[in-house]
């Protein structure tokens, strides 16, 4: 039977969507930041060179009405054209998001990777927030990391924005950034999304990609977005990057957003593009950087490993003397019942 | 915080990964060389044995979830590809060897992850061990060969029937040859050969058109060899062979049933005369006038009681016309070496009892020559060893048997399926090893043999086959298990075998020795001094 309530609101629901990207999108587009066909910078392939991604892993392990238990990690795979000559990652490191206010384990992760003290603690109201903020601390460290270590001339890719979602972190980009300037490496920041809008709520790369299908520029190429027609930047003085959108490659699924380091002029930019273009035709996933795909491989806490994890970590309570049914009680979930029937 | 570099040596390659006792699975780099049919060595040092198998399957296979990864058009570059994508390697076990290096059936299995390796000449030393006497060729690993691993046939089985499959120009008359070559040296057991094309004798042409050399070349086995032919008295002379002669009692009336395809009415005839000497039977059907049958009154005939003819006397004209016929052809056709009286036939088996290899050499003779001469032959072999048998006590019976096989090309013309006209080769197939005497049975077409005859085979030797309904008779009948290494047999090369013998303890891909080479080494070989085996005894 049809439920004319339920179609309806699926009806509305697509109207609202197809509303905020219409059909002539493209041309609105155009209309509002003034592109031409001659602003897509065609990328010409080149020698890739010393390439290096790093990323961030994150799983809340355990959950309970009144804290989380949250396991980060982050590695790094370093490309010297299309061979690999390094890949290292940081061990799994556990914390307690909850009981208090404040995360506990927040500065003495901070401390551990920086030296110091993180200048803002980390709030635990948001848990799923607060275990993204924990990754992120291990992941600028790599990051930072690695901007010591690689070669001058080497490309050093971010998974995500360069722009920081906690204020601690803040000095953390601005040494990164800085490290990188002082050593000729290039800085990108890749995101496979982007919450960036313009004209009041049109989302960026469907109009971006839209254009480039109106003047018929056949991918590779890039663009350097004017972020004057954005509609707003949450903290723009945690923004490090400059925004750019590209498609790597001829069968890319779309554009990808990338942030290069403020104040990277136009040949730096069509050196990073060119190169980026020379890492995204593996067949796998063509029009995304290979070692940013790598570097995920490498850092992703699969169920296999969360399972191995959990089970080490039940058995230490054990010998804590949190028997099995406390354990359900703290951490059990109802929903792993249900989903045997 | 610290950065650790993981890992990056493959360690997932080349080590033993599945599934059961009787399959055997790895994985090898994706652009890795291996061929079917080659030998691995699976070190399992928890066990401390030492598996083998034989690579029976190769695919391409990869870690990714996505099966068509990689059909897409763009799927042109990729990075580190050796990492997920490699050549999954099934392998089929040939057993193991535990720390006292003896050989066992693959009953168990190697532990996970035990390592997969090349073997070396040493690691087979096991089966050099347990090889026989016949060398024919050299094991084979995929492509290559074990130089120090000889395949040799033990001498033993070889009665209990062998079998050679192939097909047209895949080596068939060189393994042949090098066997006999073999046999000569050894001297185990008596061989016999009917060539009707002249070819063993002195060699030809091979069915690539290159020139071979005979058994005659092997100058330094002349003493295990006896040719009795038909050629003129100045090759006789220059290779030392003796004239061939079969006598008119040597033949027996069933002979014909071999020869030809009988009636009932012809095969009455042929039952009446069944215990016939073969001399009064051609000289009945030269006589005799078969337009007098069927003979009504033999008395005013004059037909004696007991004579061929009163044997006889209610046959059509018909049938003994054709009998008649049939008769005067095979004494015509037969003149060269079939005559009245004056047989060689206990000379050949006297060789053959001396363990000679017996080369009847009737060249330009024709197919039903042939086929006359070995039913001829063998018949008198069978009732030979027979009655050699009823003589011996039961416990001697064994020891004291003389050992002879029988080659029979074109088996399918003798042993198909059905056919009561060639009982006399069944019975040799069913019961000849009781006997002492085995089949060697040579064909391209086994699907066409008799299955029940293809169960008694032992030894067989399998050299490429490219009908699927010979391959699979083939698996189907061999004693030991062919079923996987159907892809091997398939690809066979020129020159090529597959040797499964109850004396070996698995089935050997063999590299069969070119027969010139093989001969050519023997050769060199430095003969036995006749007074090495006389010094002890007068010492």
């Amino acid at each position: 039977m049809k439920d004319d309530a339920y179609l309806g609101a699926v009806r509305e629901t697509a109207g609202r969507i197809r509303a905020s990207v219409p059909a002539d999108i493209a041309g609105k587009y155009a209309k509002a930041s003034g592109i031409t066909k001659d602003d897509f910078i065609p990328c010409t392939p080149t020698e890739c060179g010393e390439i290096c991604a790093v990323d961030g892993s994150n799983i809340t392990l355990l959950e309970s009405g009144s804290m989380a238990l949250a396991v980060v990690r982050a590695a790094q795979t370093t490309f010297l054209n299309m061979e690999r000559t390094r890949r290292s990652i940081t061990p799994m490191t556990f914390a307690l998001i909850g009981p208090e206010e404040e995360n506990a384990d927040f500065p003495v992760l901070y401390a551990d990777c920086f030296g110091c003290p993180p200048g803002k603690p980390l709030k635990n109201e948001d848990i799923s927030r607060a275990a993204g903020i924990l990754r992120d601390t291990v992941e600028y460290w790599v990051t930072e990391t690695m901007a010591r270590e690689l070669g001058t001339g080497a490309l050093l890719l971010r998974d995500g924005p360069l722009r920081v979602s906690h204020e601690s972190h803040d000095p953390v980009l601005t040494r990164i950034a800085a490290s990188c300037r002082e050593r000729e490496i290039g800085l990108a920041g890749i995101s496979k999304r982007s919450a960036a809008t313009w004209g009041g709520g049109y989302p960026l790369l469907p109009a971006v990609w839209a254009c480039a299908k109106t003047h018929a520029v056949r991918a590779p190429w890039w663009l350097k977005i004017d972020s004057a027609i954005l509609d707003h930047a949450a903290f723009p003085q945690w923004q490090h990057g400059a925004m750019y959108v590209a498609c790597l490659h001829p069968r890319a699924k779309g554009p990808l957003k990338i942030e290069l380091a403020k104040g990277t002029g136009v040949e730096m930019a069509k050196a990073v593009m060119d190169r980026l273009c020379s890492c995204s035709a593996d067949g796998r996933i063509p029009g995304y950087p290979y070692p940013l795909l790598d570097a995920h491989r490498t850092v992703a806490l699969t169920g296999e490993i969360v399972e191995q994890v959990k089970g080490d970590l039940l058995g230490r309570l054990a010998e804590a003397g949190i028997d099995r049914q406390t354990y359900e009680i703290l951490f059990g979930d109802y929903h792993d019942e249900f989903a045997r029937y | 915080m610290n950065l650790r570099d993981t890992d990056t040596a493959d360690t997932s390659k080349y080590r033993l990964i599945g599934r059961s006792v009787l399959s055997y699975r790895f994985i090898a780099p994706h652009d890795e060389t291996l061929y079917i049919g080659d030998i691995k060595k699976i070190v399992d040092r928890t066990k401390g044995a030492t598996f083998f198998a034989k690579v029976t399957d190769l695919v391409h296979d990869a870690n990714f979830a996505d099966p068509k990864w990689d059909t897409r058009v763009y799927a042109e570059q990729f990075y580190g590809l050796g990492e997920d994508v490699f050549i999954a390697v099934d392998a089929v076990p040939l057993g193991f060897v535990d720390t006292a290096g003896r050989f066992h059936k693959p009953r168990t299995i190697p532990s996970k992850f035990s390592t997969v390796e090349e073997p070396t000449a040493a690691d087979f030393r096991f089966l050099t061990e347990q090889m026989g006497e016949i060398e024919v060729g050299l094991m084979r690993s995929g492509q290559d060969v074990i130089r120090d691993v000889a395949v040799r046939i033990p001498a033993k089985v070889l009665p209990q029937h062998m079998g050679v499959f192939a097909t047209t120009g895949m080596g068939k008359s060189n393994f042949m040859k090098t066997f006999c070559a073999s046999c000569m040296k050894e001297q185990k057991f008596g061989l016999l050969i009917v060539d009707p094309h002249g070819e063993y004798v002195s060699g030809g042409k091979s069915s690539m058109g290159d020139p071979t050399k005979g058994l005659v070349h092997y100058t330094n086995g002349k003493d295990g060899l006896a040719i009795f032919t038909i050629r003129g008295e100045a090759d006789r002379k220059k290779y030392a062979m003796n004239r061939l002669f079969l006598e008119y009692d040597d033949f027996r009336i069933s002979d014909l049933s071999i020869l030809y395809d009988l009636t009932s009415a012809q095969f009455d005839i042929v039952e009446a005369f069944s215990r016939v000497n073969g001399s009064d039977v051609i000289r009945f059907f030269t006589e005799v006038d078969p337009e007098i049958f069927p003979v009504k009154d033999p008395l005013a005939a004059g037909i004696k009681e007991g004579s061929l003819a009163w044997m006889i006397r209610n046959s059509m004209a018909g049938p003994v016309r054709v009998i008649q016929r049939h008769i005067e052809n095979i004494t015509k056709a037969n003149n060269a070496f079939f005559r009245q009286s004056g047989s060689t036939v206990q000379e050949i088996i006297t060789s053959l009892h001396k363990n000679r290899v017996v080369l009847i050499d009737i060249p330009d003779m024709g197919e039903r020559s042939e086929l006359f001469v070995l039913s001829i032959i063998t018949r008198m072999i069978m009732e030979k060893h027979r009655s050699e048998a009823r003589g011996f006590g039961i416990d001697e019976k064994q020891e004291a048997s003389h050992q002879v096989l029988i080659t029979i090309e074109e088996a399918q013309r003798v042993l198909a399926a059905g056919g009561a006209s060639t009982q006399m080769f069944r019975e040799c197939a069913m019961e000849g090893r009781k006997f002492g005497v085995g089949l060697c049975v040579i064909t391209q077409q086994p699907k066409n043999v008799d299955p029940k005859v293809l169960a008694q085979i032992n030894t067989f030797v399998v050299m490429g086959l490219g009908d699927r309904g010979d391959r699979e008779i083939i698996m189907g009948s061999a004693k030991q298990d062919l079923s996987k290494m159907e892809i091997e047999i398939q690809t066979l090369d020129r020159g090529e075998a597959i040797i499964s013998t109850i004396g070996i303890p698995f089935p050997v891909s063999t590299r069969i020795h070119r027969y010139e080479d093989y001969i050519a080494g023997l050769s060199s070989e430095k003969k036995k001094d006749i007074r090495e085996g006389l010094s002890g005894g007068f010492s």
